[in-house]
């Protein structure tokens, strides 16, 4: 699914190169839930990007689902992202003005679908997370866990290869995280590959295997059940 | 692809800003439009033609340093002279410098059926037989002026009665006796009617002053004449030198004045049609100019209120021409609106001024042109801005900022 080797990722100024990420190697199967921790400033965010395409790398080799992802065009980068990967943020990054149906929608309509197709898509989505009934809520008018949830049927009505969650329970309660959590587990059980970068070490231990990052390399990893493997 | 809804319901949501903009679109399609057609007006009063070999005249009056009246003898006597020099088609005198928009006027009257008189404003243009070539009229028929049927008065009352022949423009016989019809023969105001030339401006460029101009055989004594000189081609310079230098050899108690072009005289008599087509084109390019910096203010405050959102919808699979396509859209959507609006506010602009300046009514290709006109501002001012969002990076997304 994702298999990444020797990935390097070097920040430069004027006076200092920062190395993101050395000789990063890190391979996750179908299906998987992996989730990635480290301390602030060890690359976590880095290899989030990477892996979502959000940026480029400077050295190594990156395959998503059997496409290389070097040297592609910004735009065939965009297509890719759109339809591999689900994104699960922080902060949500709903789209204030953009009630929660059309902020579902946003991907659909960058993936070209026609108006029934995204319906069909949206309604599933809105209901496999609990929020059919709010769909026409604008962001502002629901709850942070809500929001979240929102923000996975977005993620989800692509029928992404993989989700990226980047801290998703970071704006939450204890109560909304678990939550958050076990539409994560749920969501996994169904099939869909998840990497998570997280803070919480109780919710990194729920992954199937956690992959610790320090100064930018793979510093360790835990197999929590047998299916896991890293490079 | 295109996200009309999401725009529309995401505008409605932030309405203040693009409300300011949609009335800065309405007012500038309303004021260009106008401002166009008012350009266009003008222009085509100005560009028009004389029906004169206006390039190739020169006009030139008479001032006595001393006598009060001119003896006819005299100017036939100077026209000769003239005619005689090299570089000279023709010369004749005039009542006024041609294309001055001064000269005499009067109303004439066609009584021809007692129960349906038609009347006139005529331009009553003084001349003798060598008009016809000294402005390069064209003969429709009849004929011109005759040299013996030229009458010297102090007044245009005293000669009235003396006064052998008119002949018409053909503006102006049309006007008098219905479109084509040929008046040669008849007496129009008592004065026989010899002839009928092609339709030209003479006195007046003013539209609509005249309906028309009578050529008559009358030499005002009284009034200091002009003289009208056709020349050959490149030759109007030197002879604007030698016509005068010749007039104070032949006679050097008097003095020669106003030797004028006839592109000077337009450039005169124009001066009002062209200080509005400058008026108005520099009010066209000014309100354009502030809604175009304003469309681009709007664009380019909103693409840095977005820059988060953009990144997220990269991150989302936006392609760096679909945020563009994005902001276009919601350009196109405002000055749209703005486009409708403008049309209503037009019209009413242009009734008020059919009402109270007696101004024709819009014709619909200005507002069509200025709706296109305006579309494209808008297009143009939000593309620099737009264009900006490719330098958004989708990492901006898992920043928190």
């Amino acid at each position: 699914m994702l298999q990444m080797e020797n990935i390097s990722k070097v920040y430069r100024t004027e006076t200092v190169a920062t190395h993101a990420l050395r000789d990063f190697n890190l391979h996750v199967q179908s299906g998987e839930f992996v989730s990635v921790t480290g301390p602030s400033g060890a690359g976590k965010t880095t290899f989030l990007n990477i892996a979502g395409l959000l940026e480029q790398f400077d050295n190594g080799r990156y395959m998503l689902d059997g496409i290389s992802v070097s040297g592609l065009s910004d735009s065939a980068r965009s297509k890719l992202r759109n339809e591999k990967i689900g994104f699960i943020f922080q902060g949500f990054n709903l789209i204030p003005d953009l009630n929660i149906y059309d902020n579902v929608d946003v991907p659909l309509r960058y993936r070209g679908f026609g108006r029934k197709e995204r319906q069909r898509r949206i309604d599933k989505a809105l209901e496999q997370v609990g929020l059919a009934a709010r769909q026409k809520h604008l962001p502002s008018q629901l709850s942070g866990g809500q929001q979240q949830r929102a923000a996975i049927a977005r993620a989800l009505a692509g029928e992404p290869a993989f989700l990226l969650a980047d801290e998703p329970t970071g704006n939450l309660d204890s109560i909304m995280a678990r939550q958050v959590m076990e539409l994560l587990e749920q969501i996994n059980s169904q099939g869909t590959t998840i990497i998570m970068v997280t803070h919480d070490p109780d919710l990194a231990h729920r992954a199937q295997r956690n992959i610790q990052i320090v100064d930018g390399e793979v510093a360790d990893f835990h197999g929590f059940n047998a299916t896991a493997a890293a490079v | 692809m295109f996200e009309f809804g999401p725009i529309v319901r995401t505008l409605w949501r932030n309405k203040t800003g693009a409300i300011l903009i949609i009335i800065q679109t309405a007012l500038t399609l309303g004021i260009v439009a106008n401002a166009a057609f008012v350009v266009d007006q003008r222009r085509q009063i100005i560009e028009r033609p004389t029906g004169i070999d206006d390039q190739h005249l020169f006009s030139l009056q008479l001032a006595p340093l001393s006598e009060t009246s001119f003896s006819y003898q005299d100017v036939q006597r100077d026209l000769h002279e003239i005619r005689r020099l090299p570089g000279v088609i023709d010369a004749s005198f005039s009542n006024t410098s041609p294309l001055s928009n001064s000269g005499s006027s009067s109303d004439m009257t066609n009584e021809e059926d007692p129960q349906k008189p038609m009347a006139a404003m005529v331009d009553l243009y003084s001349t003798d037989s060598h008009g016809l070539n000294t402005l390069g009229l064209t003969l429709l028929s009849g004929r011109f002026l005759e040299e013996q049927e030229v009458t010297a008065s102090s007044s245009f009352e005293d000669g009235s009665n003396s006064i052998k022949a008119v002949v018409l423009s053909r503006s102006l016989a049309d006007k008098l006796y219905g479109k084509d019809v040929d008046p040669t023969g008849k007496l129009l105001n008592g004065l026989p009617v010899v002839g009928v030339v092609a339709s030209a401006m003479v006195s007046y460029v003013a539209p609509g002053y005249t309906d028309g101009v009578a050529f008559i055989p009358r030499f005002a004594t009284n009034y200091p004449p002009n003289y009208v000189i056709r020349c050959q081609p490149q030759q109007c310079e030197q002879l604007m030198v030698k016509v005068p230098e010749l007039l104070e050899k032949l006679d050097p108690n008097r003095m020669v004045r106003n030797v004028r072009t006839m592109a000077d005289n337009k450039h005169n008599s124009y001066r009002r049609d062209r200080s509005m087509v400058v008026m108005m084109t520099a009010t066209i390019i000014l309100v354009s100019a502030v809604t175009g910096l304003g469309i681009v203010g709007l664009t380019l405050l909103w693409v840095n209120q977005r820059r988060k959102q953009i990144g997220i919808r990269r991150a989302l699979g936006a392609t760096q021409l679909a945020i563009i396509r994005y902001f276009l859209l919601e350009n196109v959507v405002i000055t749209g609106i703005g486009i409708v609006v403008g049309v209503i506010i037009s019209l009413a602009i242009n009734q008020l001024m059919v009402q109270h300046y007696s101004m024709t009514a819009l014709p619909v290709s200005y507002l069509l042109s200025g709706m296109v006109a305006v579309w494209l501002l808008g297009l143009l001012a939000a593309l620099m801005p737009a264009w900006r969002t490719i330098r958004i990076s989708p990492a901006l997304a898992t920043r928190n900022i």
